[in-house]
This record gives C-alpha cells, structure tokens and sequence, in this order.
C-alpha cells in the first residue's frame, strides 16, 4: 500500500522589492506587493483620505519611510494604482532607497479575520466628494483577483463620464488607471504617468 | 499633481508625530516591538545598535566584539529536514510562516515560534553615513494564538525544552517578562539542555536584551 506522503510544510518565503513584473499576492497572513521606481521614474506617492482632505505621506529625508495605514481608511499610490483602496485590515505602506532606485513595499493584514472584503472608490479630485464606492468580495473570491477586478472597475469608471463627474462641484476625475502599467491603454498609460 | 487644492501639507498634524515609524525621533519606540493596530512592529536603525561609551574597558571590547559578531549573523528555519540557514537580503520581504521555529545568531539564543506570519525587511543604508534598518512586523496575536519559547538540540534537531504564552490573551507586552522566566528556567538545568537523543550538551540560551544577560548568557550569545 502506497502511503500518502505527508506534505513538506513552507517554512518561509521571500518577496523581493526588485521584482520587475510587481503584482499583488496573497500568501499567508499576508497579502504583499513590492515594487521599484528608477530614479528618472516619477516616485510613487502614498495619499491617505482625512476628514481635512487629503494627505500625501511623503518621506521628509533621504531616510526610509514605514507609515501604518489603519483598516477602513481610504489610501491611493500615485502612479501605482489611480483608485482609493478601503481594506478590512491595516495596511503597511514602506519606502527605501539606493542609489539608483526608490524601493516599495505595501503588505496588507496581521489579523486572522482580515480579508472579508475590500472596496475601491474614486473621490472628487477638487472637493474630495466620493463619486462612486465597489466592494470586492475577497472572502469568497480571494486577494489574488483583487488587481484584475480593480482594472475591470477602473475601465467602467474611464468609460463613464456620468461616473467621473462631480455632483457637488461639477468637476470631471481624470482618467483612473490599474495596478500594472503592462495592463495600461494608451489613455491610462498617460493617466499614470500623471499621477 | 490630481489633489492640489484639497491638500493637506501638514501629514505630522493629520496622521500624528509617528506617522513615520523610521523617523530617528520615533524609531526607538519600536526597537521593543510595539503592537500598533493589527500588527506588532519592530524596528531598528543598525548604526544606533552601538552602544554609548562603555564604563568600563572590558564592557567595551564585548560590546565591540559583539557588534562584530552581529555584522555576519545568519538566520535560522526548523523543517523536517532539520536546521537550515536562511537568507536576509536587502530590500526583501522575507515572511517566516506562522509555526516555523526561527532564530538568528547572536541577538536571541532560543527558537522563536509564533502562530501569525512575520515579515522581516531588511532596508541599507540610503547613501554613505545612512545608518541601515532592520524592520519586522508580525501578525497581532488574537484569542488562543500563542508566542513560544523553544530549544532545539543543535546537533540533531531533537525538541529540547519549550514553553508558550497565550500573547492572544496576555497581549504582546507580557512577552519580555516571559522570554525572561523562560531562559532563566532552560539555564537552570544541564538536563534540559542535554538532548536526550544523542547526548549533545547545548549552549545556554539568552534573550533578545543583550543589557540582561548573566555572565554565562553573555558568553554563550557569543557563541550561537
């Protein structure tokens, strides 16, 4: 009789900043991304949502950066992503760098209930009023297709001037744009260079 | 830029004085970990691991030749094969799942195990005369999940000796008071250092404060 062989545990992995195709994977605990920019490269920026507006996390030395990002609170990266992201769990946004390069890491959960569900929203760019609000089911579809219903999200709110248009101000949100630039059109390959 | 006129330049008074948690002023409040949110956090900038002026000479020279020693650390995992070193490369994301016993030389000497994920990041210096950074963040411990202490003999992998805290119901903070009873307890008795698979007689543990050891924990962390 053969015996089922018991499966090999993961005893760790590693996820490296220098990846050059950069993606979202759920592994663990842990949902994680990383990434870098090129010094000719626009410098990805983390905004948060506050009831006063918006706050851009910026780095105030050539020193590293690690900002907690509490769950439920609205956080965008320019030139990464062009979304808000709402996460049921707190979210670690990291920045180093080298001569050459700015390095990114962003890691989402650390409590055994997170992943139930995460929303994308878009806000009015002039007066922060929300203009519309998507709710991913993650518990029953899982983090690793977060990114691709962000982009499917993302191109129904490109084409949809009534969905980009502010109705407390009348203001039209620029073009959104996805998690991976290979993924861009032309329009949102712009949009991203933009922020 | 897309948020011009609803910007808020200010992100100290928005987010609070640690929105950074790296800032040199905010840094040394993580160098314990410290439970924020949904995650415990440790972090420390490698050059402000020197100690100040030592009052005495010999104090410094083991100080010194531990600063050495920390340079070349290497890491440790426990599978079914064994004992087997694991890289820290900079600028990645090394998760050690949750149950794997972890070490690293000369800064713990036990096999830490925890029932959440942990991510260690080690991040170089940014230029010259930067001091580099060493960040971890583990998954906050909820309900039953535990922190544990373990010894494993260093010859055969055999379990030695091990104890465990309810962190999910203790909180993290009650950890250092336990690592501290823990080794105390393991160092008592040669027997719990002795395996009893292959007679290998195991150095001494010690904890992660290297201002707490005992002289003979002083010398084993020079050792393992």
């Amino acid at each position: 009789m053969n015996a089922t062989p018991f499966p090999y545990p993961e005893l760790s992995f590693v996820r490296r900043m220098s990846e050059e195709q950069p993606r979202w994977l759920r592994h663990g605990d842990y949902a994680l991304w990383c990434g870098h920019t090129k010094s000719d490269q626009p410098a990805y920026t983390l905004y948060r949502l506050h009831e006063n507006g918006v706050v851009p996390v910026l780095r105030t030395s050539i020193g590293p950066l690690m900002h907690r990002i509490p769950a439920g609170t609205p956080f965008y990266v320019a030139h990464l992503a062009g979304l808000w992201v709402v996460a049921d769990a707190d979210a670690i946004w990291v920045e180093g760098q080298s001569q050459e390069k700015r390095f990114y890491g962003l890691a989402l959960g650390g409590i055994a209930d997170a992943f139930t569900s995460n929303e994308l929203l878009w806000v009015c760019h002039k007066c922060r009023h929300e203009l519309v609000r998507f709710t991913y089911d993650t518990r029953r579809l899982g983090f690793n297709g977060f990114s691709d219903f962000a982009l499917s999200r993302v191109r129904q709110f490109n084409a949809d001037t009534k969905l980009r248009t502010c109705i407390k101000c009348g203001s039209i949100h620029p073009i959104a744009y996805g998690y991976s630039a290979s993924e861009d059109n032309h329009q949102e390959s712009l949009a991203r260079s933009h922020g | 830029m897309l948020f011009t006129g609803i910007t808020v330049t200010d992100a100290a008074a928005a987010l609070g004085e640690d929105w950074n948690f790296l800032d040199e002023r905010v840094i040394s409040r993580f160098m314990a970990f410290k439970p924020v949110g949904h995650n415990i956090f440790g972090a420390r900038a490698i050059t402000l691991d020197a100690p100040p002026v030592a009052r005495e000479q010999e104090a410094r020279t083991t100080k010194k030749r531990l600063l050495e020693l920390v340079k070349t650390r290497r890491n440790f995992e426990i599978g079914p094969e064994g004992i087997v070193q694991v890289g820290r490369d900079p600028m990645c994301m090394h998760v050690t799942c949750a149950g794997t016993p972890h070490r690293t030389e000369f800064l713990f000497g036990y096999w830490h195990i925890n029932d959440r994920d942990e991510i260690i990041l080690p991040l170089p210096p940014a230029a010259s005369a930067q001091p580099a950074h060493l960040l971890i963040v583990m998954g906050l411990p909820k309900k039953n999940e535990t922190d544990r202490i373990g010894w494993y003999c260093l010859e055969c992998a055999n379990l030695l000796f091990i104890r465990e805290l309810v962190t999910g119901e203790s909180g993290f903070s009650k950890f250092w008071q336990f690592e501290r009873a823990v080794v105390s307890e393991f160092n008592s008795d040669e027997a719990h250092h002795t395996c009893k698979q292959c007679g290998h007689v195991n150095p001494l543990g010690y904890c992660a404060f290297p201002n707490l050891d005992t002289e003979a924990e002083r010398a084993s962390r020079m050792q393992w």
